[in-house]
C-alpha cells in the first residue's frame, strides 16, 4: 500500500483549519486515505492525532496519487 | 452560545446492547430528548455514513461517532458510559466511553477549534480516567468543560444579536467577577 512520511507544515499543527482543509480534500478523493491510521476525511479524527508543526506523520492509502495529494497538503502551511 | 454539552446529554451506565449502530441511534435519541435535534433521523443517517467510511473507535476504550449534519443547529455533544462496552473498530478493543459529536453543516472554524480541543483531550489518560470515575452527569460536564478550557462566556462583539438599543446603563449589567478560587 502506498504510503509517505511527511512533516506537518502548518504552524498550528493538524488542528482546526488545516484539519478541515485536509479532510475536505480527502473526502473529494475517490479512495480512502489515512494519516497515522485515522480517516483523513474526518477533521475530528485528524485532530485526535494532536500532530504539531514539525511532527512527522504517515499518510497511506490504496491510491498513490491520492496519498501524494494529501501528503502535499500536510506539508503545506494551511493556516497561513 | 449554546453549551456544547449539558447534563441531559449525559448517560452513565447505558446498556444499549453490543451493536454500535444501536448505540448511535440511542445517542441521537439523547440529543433529541434534550431538545437539541432538528432531525434525529438525519443525525443517525449522517453518523452511520461517517461510520461506514471509517471506524471511529480510538485507542483506550473511546468511540467518537460523529458527523456534520443538518440534524442539529448548534454543535452538540452527547456522552454515554457504556455497560457493556461496544466495539467501534478500535484495534485494542471495545469502547466504554462514547461521544456522539454532531456539528451543523454550517459549522465554522470556532466549532472546529472546540472540537479539536475535545479530540486532543480524548486521547489523554487523565481525561478518560476522570470520565470513568465521574459519579454524576454534572461531574462529566465539569471534566469536559475543564478539558475544553471553556472560558466564562466572553461573547462580546455580537452586535447582530441586537444589543438592546440605548441600553447602555451602567450598573444594570451583572458584573459577576468570579470569586477566584484559591485552588
Amino acid at each position: 500500500m502506498p504510503s509517505k512520511s511527511v512533516v506537518v507544515g502548518s504552524a498550528v499543527g493538524l488542528h482546526a483549519r488545516p484539519a478541515a482543509i485536509i479532510a475536505e480534500k480527502a473526502g473529494e478523493l475517490g479512495s480512502d486515505v489515512t494519516i497515522n491510521g485515522v480517516d483523513a476525511s474526518s477533521s475530528l479524527m485528524i485532530m485526535t492525532l494532536g500532530a504539531s508543526h514539525g511532527d512527522t506523520v504517515e499518510v497511506a492509502g490504496d491510491d498513490q496519487a491520492a496519498v501524494d495529494e494529501i501528503a502535499a497538503l500536510v506539508e503545506r502551511d494551511l493556516d497561513a | 452560545m449554546t453549551d456544547l454539552i449539558t447534563t441531559d446529554l449525559v448517560r452513565l451506565g447505558a446498556d444499549w446492547g453490543a451493536d454500535k449502530h444501536d448505540v448511535i441511534r440511542a445517542l441521537a435519541g439523547v440529543v433529541d430528548d434534550a431538545g437539541r435535534a432538528t432531525s434525529r433521523d438525519q443525525i443517525v443517517q449522517d453518523a452511520f455514513a461517517r461510520e461506514s467510511n471509517a471506524a471511529t473507535g480510538l485507542p483506550g476504550g473511546i468511540a467518537i461517532p460523529h458527523c456534520r449534519t443538518t440534524g442539529v443547529s448548534a454543535p452538540t455533544l452527547a456522552f454515554a458510559r457504556l455497560d457493556p462496552p461496544v466495539d467501534f473498530g478500535a484495534a485494542d478493543g471495545p469502547a466504554d466511553l462514547a461521544f456522539l459529536i454532531a456539528a451543523p453543516t454550517e459549522g465554522d472554524v470556532d466549532h472546529l477549534t472546540i472540537l479539536g480541543k475535545l479530540a486532543r483531550a480524548l486521547v489523554k489518560r487523565a481525561f478518560t480516567d476522570a470520565l470513568r470515575s465521574a459519579a454524576s452527569a454534572q461531574d462529566v460536564i465539569d471534566v469536559v468543560t475543564h478539558a475544553l478550557g471553556v472560558p466564562a462566556p466572553a461573547t462580546t462583539a455580537a452586535p447582530a444579536s441586537g444589543a438592546p438599543s440605548g441600553a447602555a446603563n451602567p450598573g444594570a449589567g451583572e458584573t459577576t467577577d468570579p470569586p477566584t478560587p484559591a485552588s
